[in-house]
């Protein structure tokens, strides 16, 4: 009997160095015969922050505003893009079957969703150092993740 | 690769055609805290109230009178208030303009009459004016016709964005010119294919956007709308004014040597490690053709833009500066160079009542003796040095913006600063140029100033490289300011007492 081939989803909503989550989840997808989703949310929030200091405290109007989000937004896509498919093109070239997705939301809605959708067995999510304090005040969305995702999720610490 | 959720989409409803569920995401924190994150701001807001509440209601200390103590109790609660924005600024401004009145500070009349200052009038003009020259696209123009001209090699273009970000932030807000420059040096960097966070070169273009930005915008009256205003306070706390000429004569040095090390940090430091810009001149070239031939429209609002600054110059004492600001406006609508629907997207209406309420309070507290009384108590005892006070609060101002909005610094530095002004015989130009100043130049962390954030944003760059060469920077900028003061100033008939 055919041992099913376990799905595995690397997740991450910035673009960042990602050398560690990376070899893990091509480590995992190799010795199982899995398949790889490369999965980058984007937060639409995140351009918020940076165009709430023009308008707040430079007092710039609404739209000039609107245009610079707008160009925050389309420049986050793109360098999505680029990073997606720079991982997409290491891991077919070690032979493994790659599936890519850029969503735009909130990373634990739409991992969950995609799990979900896809049937995912495995979500490596990479994690940055946050002091505890950090942690228990603010939450973590790799904690959030972790209880919350209908599947084995494994975190990797990248720094 | 699929790309599901587009912004303009509606979050997802469960609905009959919608077979997979809202994910559910439980927040695992211990519940009284996310009962604190989410209640945090209301419990801050009735605490600072309470307080305020609790100390207005206390007899005033000795040397201070009924209507000092009250308006001291008021300004900490604005301060409180526009350092930790749990109030938007222009409504912490116009709580000002309200409390003063009503707990006897000042008359009701006078207190509103505050409000509608010259200075505010001025900083509405020039938002107006400079609404104008973006929404016609004469700013983008004259950025894009300096970068061709700089853009021939990479130090040079590096040169071209630094002295392009400068020049255009001494004549509109250093913080407009910086929304428009972004989109500009972000397609440069994709046009040159540098990587973000690892490209050298990348960091370099970035930060001598916000750096150029930044450094121009302190150089006159309408980099910044700070200036005016503390020249606004200043004005309504002593009678005395800074004339439009004035203020670039005694600031341009320091902008210039800045400038030169900004260029110098840049070029060391952040060596390109590409070798030709050319398809960055390209794309450059690119837009200018795409934008086209200048308009009649572009012509005459350069015209009244320029005849402005003329005006300025030369009448700005016997007209006023403010009247010159706002005529300019009525004649650009008259020969309808520009249209209210249009201007009204560009100008930002909270910063009238920021800077209205700002100068009110600076008035209440320099009238009813507070702002001598804190100088009294707080400052006099260690400012042995008039010299040395005055560059410990141009160092409270370069250090202070870093964490606050430059005017929220002003409006908080300078009543205090003019009391102490008057205590030790210090000419209150000085103290305004000290406070001022530096409280422009805010390079140290990636949300100091929309510049840097908008830097940051680019992801070229990490927080240890503006904070690393923003600290550096900053510390120049005040020894340059401390030479400024010990050796130029005095040239040009400015003393210190």
């Amino acid at each position: 009997m055919e041992v099913a081939k376990k799905k595995v989803m690397l997740v991450y909503a910035a673009a960042c160095h990602l050398d560690k989550a990376t070899e893990r989840a091509l480590e995992r997808v190799r010795s199982s015969g899995s398949s790889l989703t490369i999965l980058f949310v984007l937060d639409p929030k995140a351009a918020d922050a940076v165009t709430a200091t023009l308008s707040n405290s430079a007092f710039i109007g609404d739209k000039p505003t609107d245009d610079l989000k707008a160009t925050l937004l389309k420049d986050y896509r793109l360098r999505a893009e680029a990073q997606v498919e720079e991982l997409a093109v290491l891991a077919r070239s070690q032979g493994i079957d790659t599936m890519t997705y850029i969503r735009e939301g909130e990373i634990e809605k739409e991992s969950i969703s995609l799990v979900q959708e896809l049937g995912i067995d495995l979500l490596i999510v990479p994690r940055c150092k946050r002091t505890p304090l950090t942690e228990l005040v603010m939450g973590s969305a790799c904690n959030r993740l972790k209880i919350n995702a209908p599947c084995e999720v494994l975190m990797v610490d990248e720094n | 690769m699929e790309q599901s959720n587009s912004l303009a989409e509606a979050p997802e409803i469960i609905s009959e055609t919608n077979l997979t569920p809202l994910p559910l995401v439980v927040d695992v924190r211990p519940l009284p805290l996310v009962l604190l994150a989410k209640g945090y701001r209301y419990i801050a807001l009735g605490l600072l109230f309470a307080l305020f509440g609790l100390g207005i209601s206390q007899p005033p200390p000795q040397g201070l009178s009924v209507e000092g103590y009250k308006a001291l109790a008021v300004f900490l609660l604005c301060l409180s208030l526009w350092v930790s924005q749990l109030l938007p600024l222009s409504i912490t401004s116009l709580l000002a303009l309200v409390l003063v009145p009503l707990f006897g500070i000042m008359s009701t009349k006078e207190a509103y009459g505050l409000f509608g200052n010259e200075a505010v009038f001025f900083i509405l003009g020039v938002f107006i004016l400079a609404a104008a020259m973006m929404r016609s696209g004469l700013s983008t123009r004259v950025a894009l016709f300096f970068l061709e001209r700089f853009g021939s090699s990479p130090r040079k273009l590096i040169v071209g964005i630094l002295f392009t970000g400068a020049f255009l932030s001494f004549w509109m807000s250093e913080h407009a010119v910086a929304a428009m420059l972004f989109p500009i040096v972000l397609e440069i960097a994709h046009s040159l294919k540098l990587h973000p966070l690892k490209s050298r070169y990348g960091k370099a273009l970035f930060l001598s956007m916000a750096w150029g930005v930044i450094i121009g915008g302190v150089a006159t009256f309408l980099g910044g709308a700070r200036n005016p205003l503390a020249v606004g306070i200043l004005r309504e706390s002593t009678g005395i004014s800074i004339g439009f000429v004035e203020w670039i004569i005694a600031i341009f040095p320091e902008v210039l040597a800045l400038g030169l090390v900004a260029f110098f940090l840049l070029t060391r430091f952040f060596k390109p490690e590409i070798e030709s810009v050319d398809l960055a001149r390209e794309n450059i070239h690119k837009k200018i053709e795409a934008m086209g031939r200048a308009s009649l429209h572009e012509y005459g609002i350069a015209f009244i833009m320029l005849a402005t600054i003329v005006a300025w110059i030369f009448l700005g004492k016997q007209v006023g500066l403010a009247n010159i600001a706002i005529l300019s406006v009525v004649v650009l609508f008259a020969v309808q160079l520009v249209n209210w629907k249009d201007i009204e997207g560009y100008v930002n209406w909270g910063v009238i009542l920021m800077y209205g309420g700002a100068i009110a309070l600076g008035a209440a507290l320099a009238q009813s003796g507070a702002a001598n009384w804190i100088s009294d108590i707080a400052i006099k005892p260690w400012a042995s040095s008039v010299f040395l006070a005055m560059i410990a609060f141009a160092g409270l101002s370069i250090f202070l913006t870093e964490g606050i909005s430059n005017a929220a610094v002003v409006a908080i530095l300078m009543p205090v600063g003019l009391g102490l002004a008057d205590n030790l015989g210090i000419d209150p130009k000085v103290m305004t140029y000290a406070i001022a100043m530096p409280s422009g130049l805010a390079f140290l962390l990636p949300m100091g100033t929309p510049a840097n954030a908008l830097a940051y944003s680019s992801g070229f760059i990490r927080i240890k490289d503006v904070f690393m060469y923003g600290l550096l920077l900053n510390i120049i900028a005040l020894v340059l300011f401390a030479l400024m003061v010990k050796f130029y100033w005095p040239l040009i008939g400015l003393k210190v007492i």
